[in-house]
């Protein structure tokens, strides 16, 4: 039943959207048809009048009133208050007129349906003339101010909707009637308003305008001028995209706007983590990501070079179009579409060297065997003496540094190519790429091949149709085994005395007496021994058509595919001998298809009433399908390492998986504006979604935003300091679906398998305790903002205050294990969060003369973030760290604060042992936990706050200076006030165990070493490794991004080269990451939060991260 | 008119175009089985049983920590320096509630129950197809009540008053603990309607629970209660077992699985195969850690404590069954060791006919209950009756199937084995249980049953090592416990 009312609404709703789309349709027939009524001509039409003495503003009344024409004339030139008089009987207006230019001295044109009055300026002038030459022919050529010819600019008969384009040549021709007042205008320059009267030939130079260049932004299903933008959108363009090397438009984004921050890790083609202002839930962060109205996540497999621009919906008012996929923000992607002109070809390279600018100092062979000698017997008969048991019989000669093993210089080289161009009717884009990054660890790459190819087709002035596709195949290896903290914790903490190899052909492998024969491995056989390869091919494109059923209303379909297909292959050699042994190899495979399609209606209504009352209207309904599969399977060959594929009678396991998602919504804008001083907007949202229970599905996700331009009130509209000055408001809600499917549904699994009776069966249990009350997570979000621009939009300043308050957050809650579940976490809708920020923008231009220079600076304050509730549970921890939790959400604290004891220094006798707390291994030397609640015993109740991982500033700031043909760019960017859980350092100061350790462990407690920071070394865990403030650490750093100097060769040169075939050559060397200043002692304070099935699992915490490599290049950009 | 046409004509063109179909927002999970067209065929109810069994192999029981934490809790083994973390604190009693190996046994056990509690949740609301024949109903339900009795009798001994599950979902979406007389409650419940509905042994397949295997746990668990009579009562009904004939090594090798002594094992099978270490229950993963991680070479964890060891008699058969030490040979007889340092397990090793245990891991079943254990646990019942004849009659059984001396004799009497009082007939009790149950997760429970946790154990903490710490993740995550729920000490 509740159902069926859901249902009714909603085709209700959508009914009401086509009523209304209707209207428009029918509105706007009207008005046209009251254009169409029958010209008139003076001589036809006759007039009665008996005027004696009568003023001539009172005769022209008259006549107007019978003959409906109009008079128009200029008041201080003609005299309207003498006296004429006139006698008519049924005569013509012309023959009426001829008697009133004989009285007057005044001449009267006929043009269309008015009569223009003039003074007579010769005697032989006729005093009455018909001018009706309805359609005149007017042609000229549209330049830009250096005299180039501008091909597409838009040629329009003001007040009607006959126009044209220039062409290739910047010529134009149009048919207008001889009074009309033609616009011309493109999108970056001044439009220029001409009167046509009696020119048949009409030249314009447009001229530059800083107010619009660049200033359209894409707001989700279609695009708004800047200047009536009224929502915290964001702008990022090519050139800021493309000035540091990255692989995909995440990794561009880093430092560029405000707000928007981006965590990556140094593994060649790792996929950074996005979040929009801050963390809004624990559960999943990233934004969507749309690529030409297609919501994609192979964002990597698309280079930035085919990007033409990118736009961050950043509040809840623009992002609600997006409605239930909008809470984490949008990010709006724009591939090259080509422009209007003769054939550009592009060719950019690049090619460099990358490494770790950082390394840990470690105990070389000697230190490390004392320290373990040392540990082993915890109290040394003959400290120095012994040898520990594992380590007696050594080559002496070895002394290994691990990280030197694995570490190595990357290269890195880049190929991009891109054509475009266009006519009048067709305009396209393809461009190619090849990209190749080395990692800095052994045998890790990233290899890329890309295909884009857009075009755009105006089959007739009505319908244009047209394509967009992004085509990328992709291959990396390693990525798996080096991006975690596997590898480098191997690096840090295997044996030093121990040799990389055996022997020549052999890799050492842990031999049987081995030290800590356990855990750390030999991490060179480990990437060594096998091969871990990932390869992908995504497809992200859309085929469109725009039909525009009436001027200013036009409809859109657009059809969308978003295909991937993953595939790992996973393959481990036998180990013959050592403590690691096995005597098969390996095989895993996993195989992974995804596709998605989107099938978008719009319709969109842009109309003008009286040239002030500026109306966008949208209306548009969605469906999005989703649909993942999964294949993998793992088989172990006892024969030999040589063949890598399954063998069917070696098959170990074998399993699949698959999964679908709809999505279907009605959504709609209304943009108004005053003159585009006074702006107002709203949207509305309906999203229905398969992910949640009958009941559930739908939700609904409004918005309103207003601003005003106070540069164009009449107080401002003169200033010359002040070219704009707007402030605006917005709120709205939107959401967040982003949670596994069938989350809701109960089932069972077949395959907790069991021997029974010397045969394998199959076990049924159910997958999970559902959740039958799922439904959307809310953000409200409201945004108030400030632009200004100085100086002639030399300066501009803009500032955003934002405060967002979700609820219902969808989060992955662990379950208690005593419930038994298969899935030991349940999805639930717990709690809400809260986050308000300042976001600052700043740019400068200087573009005059020789030298001139620019800078961006962008700011993220975040001034709050907190958990505002979280159900009925009374606290979620999270941040696994060598099995304990390291973050935990409390209500009113920050999201995923580091929680654990309190150290305080270390137990230096016996004496203050006793006089302490009760603490689980309290012994000299080790450390002395606070008790905090002073109830007498150190628990898991003393733990408190140590530490919060979210930055309370997060930066970018951008120089760039150009002299003559030199050009100098620095990037630098930066986060402050956030905390890290350095398990880098856990590695090297823990000592629990017998691994190899950092040198900070010489300064280690002995009785004779009273250290107050370093525990003694034990064999086994003291207690001392429990999550507390002894490895949190201040993340803050800055990082010199980029620095890169250009020359580009004079044109001149050009000229005699290759008679002007090539139009640029430009030269750079470029260093990224070069230096980084930071208090943080690990390896890189950039840590990417860590998922799990799309849940934030772990923020802050390091557990190893694959560092960002230092990396200096070279490149050429060319272009004909 | 026009208008009206006009209307529905586009109104039929966007609706074509977006083919808005409300039924796409209704899908069902592909991946899983609906459950109420489960329970259909006897197939169905086996497999739900079957799920209830998959949890003894995973690596929070039989598959690893579960060896490790009974054998190191009761110091039978000994350490090597490649013995680490939480492992090592097991058998140092240096562990805290934040243990992370605590943590996964205790996943396991409930997870068992879980399934357990899914077949009789599904037969108590009548969702069992009435075509399946109630008797046999009722020998799966006795299987799964077998099981979920099993599990809490191990949770209950290890951590004293837990959560108790008896439903695979809660209202508070928490459980609150019950004190032992309640879970014990259940236990003898649950074992009750197992004798009384299982299977003998031989008419069903091997590995699954059997009346046999429910008279003896239920004995056992009379044993704890000192409920001497029944626990006489329960065990004497056990019939269709017998040690004569079963070599000592035959209870810790592939080869002699199921033999005729066998009770109840855990199942694990070298030739299904499977190693992979997050094994949670799902999936294939039909081989125990237990090789690779007593073996003297490779992990070479654990040596076998000198105190165990020592309790033996030199002539003892059961050492040369039990253990290695150098001189003795393995790999079929080709090889033979002689850099021990010291003594290694024997018991469930494959070096008998494998040069090394190594990444293959074992299919050695787990001897869980044996009819050895049964007779002692006799003999323990009727000392405590005051039958102290019959008590060294069982005794004299175990002692006579390897040969040894028996109690009551001179050689005994002179070897330090009196039996004359009730006192001494408990001291065999314990000698004999010792030497031959060793190295059988039996132990830890012996000792605590016997109250002698804290005159044998090194570093034992009265007052605060009876129970295990609560896992720190478990009251994390369950609204109805909170800190002061965690057991004294901790």
């Amino acid at each position: 039943m509740k159902k069926n009312i859901q249902r009714q609404l909603i085709m209700m709703s959508k009914k009401v959207l086509y009523g209304f789309a209707f209207q428009l349709i029918f509105c706007t027939v009207l008005l046209a048809n009251s254009g169409k009524a029958q010209r008139k001509n003076i001589e036809q039409i006759r007039v009665d009048l008996s005027e004696e003495n009568s003023s001539l503003l009172s005769i022209f009344d008259k006549i107007e009133r019978q003959s409906g024409f109009e008079f128009t004339y200029n008041s201080g030139k003609v005299n309207l208050n003498q006296r004429v008089s006139v006698f008519s009987d049924k005569q013509s207006v012309y023959k009426v007129l001829q008697d009133v230019s004989q009285s007057t001295g005044l001449r009267f044109v006929q043009v269309n349906d008015n009569i223009h009055v003039k003074e007579r300026l010769t005697s032989t002038e006729a005093g009455v003339s018909i001018a009706i030459k309805e359609r005149i022919s007017v042609s000229g050529v549209v330049n830009d101010s250096n005299g180039e010819p501008l091909p597409g600019a838009s040629i329009v008969e003001k007040g009607t909707t006959n126009g044209t384009v220039s062409d290739l040549d910047g010529k134009y021709s149009i048919e207008v009637s001889d009074n009309a007042i033609l616009v011309f205008s493109f999108i970056g320059f001044a439009k220029q308003e001409i009167q046509v009267i009696g020119l048949s030939n009409i030249n314009v130079t447009l001229e530059e305008d800083a107010n619009q260049l660049g200033e359209f932004v894409l707001v989700g299903y279609g695009s708004q001028s800047r200047v009536s933008v009224t929502n915290a959108i964001s702008s990022v363009s090519s050139e800021d995209l493309t000035e540091t090397p990255a692989i995909g438009v995440q990794q561009a984004l880093q430092g560029r706007a405000a707000g928007v921050q981006v965590t990556n890790t140094g593994a060649p083609g790792s996929e950074p983590l996005v979040t929009i202002r801050g963390l809004g839930t624990f559960g999943n962060n990233q934004p969507l990501f749309v690529v030409d109205g297609v919501p994609t996540s192979s964002l990597n497999n698309i280079p930035t070079e085919s990007i033409e621009s990118v736009d961050i919906l950043k509040d809840a008012s623009s992002a609600a179009i997006y409605g239930s996929r909008g809470s984490n923000g949008v990010i709006l992607i724009k591939t090259k579409g080509g422009r209007q002109g003769k054939p550009v070809f592009k060719f950019s390279t690049y090619a460099g060297v990358s490494e770790n600018p950082r390394e840990m100092d470690l105990l070389n062979a000697e230190q490390y065997t004392k320290y373990a000698s040392e540990a082993y017997d915890a109290n040394p008969v003959a400290p120095g003496n012994q040898i520990y048991p594992g380590l007696q019989n050594v080559d002496p000669s070895v002394n290994t540094n691990w990280q030197d093993e694995v570490q190595r210089k990357g290269v890195w080289q880049s190929y991009d190519v891109e054509a475009s161009g266009g006519t009048k009717d067709v305009i396209y884009s393809v461009r190619t790429g090849y990209l190749n990054q080395d990692g800095t660890t052994l045998n890790t790459d990233f290899e890329r091949y890309s295909l884009g190819l857009n075009t755009s087709i105006n089959l007739s002035k009505k319908i244009t149709v047209g394509q967009t596709l992004n085509l990328g195949v992709t291959k990396s290896n390693n990525q798996d085994i080096a991006g975690g903290g596997g590898l480098l914790s191997n690096a840090l903490t295997f044996d030093p005395t121990k040799p990389v190899f055996d022997d020549a052909t052999n890799f050492f492998s842990e031999i049987t007496t081995s030290i800590d024969g356990q855990d750390a491995e030999n991490p060179v056989r480990i990437l060594s021994n096998g091969t871990a390869v990932r390869s992908g091919t995504s497809l992200v494109g859309s085929l469109f058509g725009t039909y525009e059923i009436l001027p200013g209303l036009k409809y859109n379909l657009t059809i969308g595919l978003d295909h991937s297909y993953n595939n790992t292959d996973q393959f481990s050699k036998s180990i013959p001998t050592g403590s690691r042994q096995r005597l098969e190899s390996h095989t895993t495979k996993d195989l992974r298809r995804f596709t998605g399609t989107v099938i978008t209606n719009t319709l969109a209504y842009n109309v003008a009433i009286n040239d002030n009352h500026n109306f966008d209207i949208l209306a548009g309904y969605e469906s999005n399908r989703s649909k993942f599969e999964e294949i993998n399977g793992f088989t172990a060959n006892s024969l030999s390492d040589a063949v890598e594929n399954f063998n069917p009678a070696d098959v170990r396991n074998l399993s699949s998986f698959r999964s679908e998602n709809n999505l279907h919504s009605v959504f709609g804008r209304i943009g108004y504006d005053y003159n585009k001083t006074f702006l107002l907007s709203g949207t509305i949202r309906a999203d229905g979604s398969s992910r949640f229970p009958e009941g559930n599905q739908w939700g609904y996700f409004p918005s309103v935003s207003a601003g005003i331009n106070l540069a164009n009130l009449s107080f401002l509209e003169d200033n010359s300091t002040i070219s704009r000055l707007r402030i605006r408001g917005s709120w709205g809600i939107t959401g967040n679906n982003n949670i596994g499917d069938y989350l809701f549904q109960t089932g069972l699994l077949t395959n907790f398998n069991y021997v029974l009776g010397g045969a394998l069966v199959s076990g049924t249990r159910p997958a999970r305790i559902p959740n039958e009350n799922l439904r959307w997570e809310e953000l409200t979000s409201l945004n108030l903002g400030v632009d200004l621009s100085l100086f002639n939009n030399a300066l501009s300043l803009s500032m955003d205050y934002f405060k967002n308050q979700s609820d219902g957050l969808l989060v992955s809650v662990p379950l208690p294990s005593s419930l038994g579940a298969t899935d030991a976490n349940q999805t639930r809708n717990v709690g809400g969060t809260e986050t308000n920020g300042l976001e600052f923008e700043i740019g400068y231009e200087d573009f005059k003369g020789d030298f001139t220079w620019g800078a961006n600076f962008n700011a993220f304050a975040n001034l709050n973030t907190q958990v505002t509730s979280l159900g009925s549970v009374d606290a979620i921890f999270n941040g696994n760290f060598a099995q304990q939790n390291a973050n935990r959400l409390f209500v009113g604290d920050p999201l995923f604060h580091f929680f654990g004891l309190q150290t305080d220094g270390i137990f230096q006798n016996q004496a203050e042992v006793e006089a302490h707390a009760t603490q689980n291994q309290a012994e000299p030397g080790n450390i002395r936990f606070v008790d905090t609640n002073g109830d007498g015993q150190v628990n898991a109740d003393d733990r408190v706050i140590i530490g919060d991982p979210n930055p309370d500033i997060s930066l970018g700031i951008d120089f760039n200076f150009k002299y003559k043909n030199i050009d100098f760019s620095v990037f630098l960017n930066g986060v402050y006030g956030n905390e890290i859980y350095n398990g880098v350092r856990y590695n090297l100061e823990q000592q629990a165990r017998l691994f190899n350790r950092g040198v900070a462990v010489l300064d280690r407690w002995s009785p004779t070493n009273p250290s107050t920071t370093i525990p003694k070394a034990t064999p086994g865990f003291t207690g001392n490794e429990v999550i507390s403030d002894r490895f949190i650490e201040d993340g803050s750093y800055t990082r010199l991004r980029s620095v890169t100097l250009g020359y580009t060769i004079p044109g001149r040169v050009l000229e005699s080269l290759g008679n002007g075939f090539i139009s640029r050559i430009r030269l750079y060397v470029s260093g990224q990451n070069l230096l980084t200043f930071t208090n943080y002692s690990g390896y890189d304070p950039e840590i990417v939060p860590s998922l799990s099935g799309g849940t934030t699992t772990a923020i802050g915490i390091d557990y190893g991260n694959y560092p960002q490599p230092r990396t200096i290049l070279a490149g050429l950009q060319v272009q004909f | 008119m026009k208008l009206k046409k006009i209307l529905i004509v586009v109104t039929l063109i966007l609706t074509v175009a977006t083919s808005c179909n409300e039924e796409e927002l209704d899908l069902q999970d592909p991946n899983v089985i609906v459950p109420n067209t489960f329970f259909h065929t006897s197939g169905e109810l086996q497999s739900a049983v079957n799920g209830a069994y998959s949890f003894l192999q995973t690596q929070g029981m039989y598959g690893r920590i579960g060896f490790f934490l009974f054998d190191n809790l009761s110091q039978e083994n000994l350490g090597t320096d490649a013995l680490q973390g939480g492992l090592k604190a097991f058998m140092d009693y240096t562990y805290d509630p934040s243990l992370g190996e605590f943590f996964t046994y205790w996943q396991a056990a409930y997870r068992g129950i879980s399934s357990a509690n899914f077949v009789i949740e599904s037969a108590e609301q009548g969702i069992i197809n009435e075509n399946i024949p109630q008797d046999e109903v009722n020998q799966r339900l006795g299987e799964v009540r077998f099981l979920r009795a099993f599990y809490y009798f191990n949770l209950t001994n290890l951590w004293g008053s837990v959560p108790l599950a008896i439903s695979t979902n809660s209202a508070t979406g928490g459980i609150p603990k019950a004190s032992q007389a309640d879970i014990y409650a259940l236990i003898l419940d649950d074992l009750s309607f197992a004798v009384a509905n299982l299977s003998e042994k031989g008419n069903t397949p091997n590995g699954r629970a059997t009346k046999g295997a429910a008279l003896a746990l239920k004995g056992k668990v009379h044993l704890f209660l000192k409920q001497w009579a029944e626990a006489k009562s329960t065990l004497q009904l056990i019939t269709g077992y017998s040690i004569v004939g079963v070599a000592p090594r035959d209870n810790g090798n592939e080869a002699g699985e199921f033999n005729a002594e066998s009770l109840f094992e855990v199942n694990f099978d070298k030739q299904i195969g499977g190693d992979q270490w997050d094994a949670t229950g799902n999936g294939v993963r039909e081989t125990t850690f237990r090789g690779i991680e007593y073996a003297p070479t490779n992990f070479a964890n654990i040596i076998v404590r000198p105190s165990l060891f020592n309790q033996y008699e030199a002539d003892d058969p059961r050492i040369k069954a039990y253990f290695y030490r150098n001189g003795d040979t393995y790999n079929n007889g080709q090889n033979t060791f002689t850099g021990l340092a010291n003594v290694v397990w024997r018991k469930y090793q494959n070096l008998d006919v494998q040069p090394q245990d190594g990444f293959d891991y074992s299919g050695i079943n787990f001897r869980v209950m044996r009819y050895a254990d049964v007779l002692l646990m006799l003999a323990e019942a009727e000392n405590e009756l005051g039958n102290l004849g019959a008590a060294i009659a069982f005794l004299n059984q175990v002692r006579d199937r390897v040969q040894m001396p028996n109690y009551g004799t001179s050689q005994m009497d002179s070897r330090g084995y009196p039996v004359g009082s009730k006192t001494q007939v408990f001291e065999a009790i314990v000698h004999e249980r010792a030497v031959e149950l060793a190295g059988e997760q039996i132990r830890f429970f012996d000792l605590k049953r016997w109250g002698l946790l804290d005159d044998v154990i090194i570093g034992f903490q009265t007052g605060k090592h009876e129970f295990l710490p609560i896992p720190q993740a478990e009251i994390d995550a369950n609204p109805d416990l909170t800190n002061a729920d965690q057991n004294p000490g901790y």
